[in-house]
């Protein structure tokens, strides 16, 4: 406090206190922020890392920003709120088997909320796919504590679309159809997040791209976007058996339009394994279209 | 170092022989024009592509030249934009 009085004589400070209990230390830490900085201002980017190093904790992820802060209104972990609806967490829990025999499975660390179309009242149903897909990314890492930015609508993803310049005025409010492209310009504007994008020239390939993808999960273990076919799917896990070739996707499908009903949501297949090729030999993804991957980075910050 | 250019080698990754082509632009040209020039040369819509790194990461072309280069560097790839929608069923 002595030291931001110091720093700005004449420029109003505004103190807040925050509650950390980190799991590898053995009690609670208050920490007093100046809210008049934002949460990656360099300032408080340095601040943070000192007091990572004086609390011994480790110097790659964040810990004690705002958004790490003990919450004594403890939210139902079954389900969360958001933009005024109840949402359901973590729905490829207690899933059925990938039925890929002697296969490697990868899959989504930590938690993440599931958005589909008609939530929150509103009609995106045939447009709103890959804006559902953003909100459950930008969902996992708030709940991984990466940021407190709250998860935005589809207005305000069209809005940071606009403010970047990469579509014209006239698009907010539409109902234009986005991409990986788009969705990694908003998570870059909106929370500092890169992505890495993947192209698959034909859905035939998608296979061969299981290591990677195995690999991702592996070291950043963040829910995947895929597009492409018309269709955006969340991606939360791969199993794969690297000497048959099998392989298998966890997919977490955002055109479901029922209720938050997680039964309706496992019958219905709107989250589970999808086999590459099924048993009658069917595609899930098209060998005539091409397709981008979305792989969201975690910041290596405090 | 005003009056500057910068060289570019973009890669299209849709097709399987990864042709390539080498653009050099002034340093304060606006990164769209690169995209344009070498969507034209693949003969691709520049509307419905995009730039990425050799590593994948997206770049916005809503820049100069010059911060390109120097936040990417000169290798990149030339990708077709998906734009998805509406269910299958």
């Amino acid at each position: 406090m002595e030291r931001s009085a110091a720093e700005k004589p004449f420029k109003p400070v505004k103190l807040c206190s925050y509650h950390f209990c980190p799991l590898s230390l053995f009690h609670p830490v208050t920490i007093i922020y100046d809210l008049n900085y934002g949460e990656t201002e360099a300032k408080l980017v340095e601040a943070r890392r000192l007091l990572h190093h004086r609390l011994a904790l480790p110097s790659d992820r964040p810990m004690l920003r705002v958004a790490n802060a003990l919450k004594f209104n403890e939210v139902d972990p079954i389900s969360s709120r958001s933009l005024e609806a109840k949402r359901l967490v973590d729905v490829h829990i207690g899933s059925a088997g990938s039925g890929v025999a002697g296969g490697q499975t990868s899959l989504v660390e930590g938690s993440y909320e599931y958005y589909h179309y008609l939530q929150d009242h509103l009609d995106d149903d045939g447009w709103g796919c890959a804006y559902r897909s953003l909100q459950t990314i930008i969902s996992w890492f708030r709940l991984q504590q990466y940021t407190n930015v709250p998860v935005p609508s589809h207005r305000e993803i069209q809005e940071t679309l606009v403010s970047i310049g990469d579509k014209d005025p006239s698009f907010i409010g539409s109902r234009e159809w986005i991409g990986a492209i788009e969705l990694s310009f908003v998570l870059d504007k909106l929370l500092g997040v890169t992505c890495k994008i993947l192209n698959v020239r034909s859905g035939a390939e998608m296979p061969d791209k299981c290591r990677e993808l195995a690999m991702h999960f592996t070291t950043q273990g963040s829910p995947v976007m895929i597009g492409g076919g018309v269709l955006a799917y969340t991606l939360l896990g791969i199993d794969y058996n690297e000497f048959t070739g099998e392989s298998s996707f966890l997919i977490l499908d955002p055109h479901y339009t029922g209720g938050e009903d997680l039964k309706t949501i496992r019958a219905g297949g709107w989250c589970g394994w999808k086999r590459a090729i099924s048993s009658t030999g069917q595609e899930f993804f098209l060998r005539n279209k091409f397709y981008n991957l979305l792989l969201p980075q975690r910041p290596s910050t405090v | 170092m005003s009056g500057g250019k910068v060289s570019f080698k973009v890669t299209l990754t849709s097709d399987p022989k990864l042709p390539y082509k080498v653009f050099s632009v002034p340093e304060e040209a606006p990164f769209t024009a690169v995209l344009k020039f070498a969507a034209e040369e693949f003969k691709v819509p520049p509307q419905t592509s995009a730039v990425i790194t050799n590593d994948g990461v997206g770049i916005n072309p809503q820049q100069s030249a010059g911060n390109v280069f120097l936040k990417h560097g000169s290798d990149l790839r030339l990708i077709p934009r998906d734009r998805v929608g509406s269910s299958s069923s």
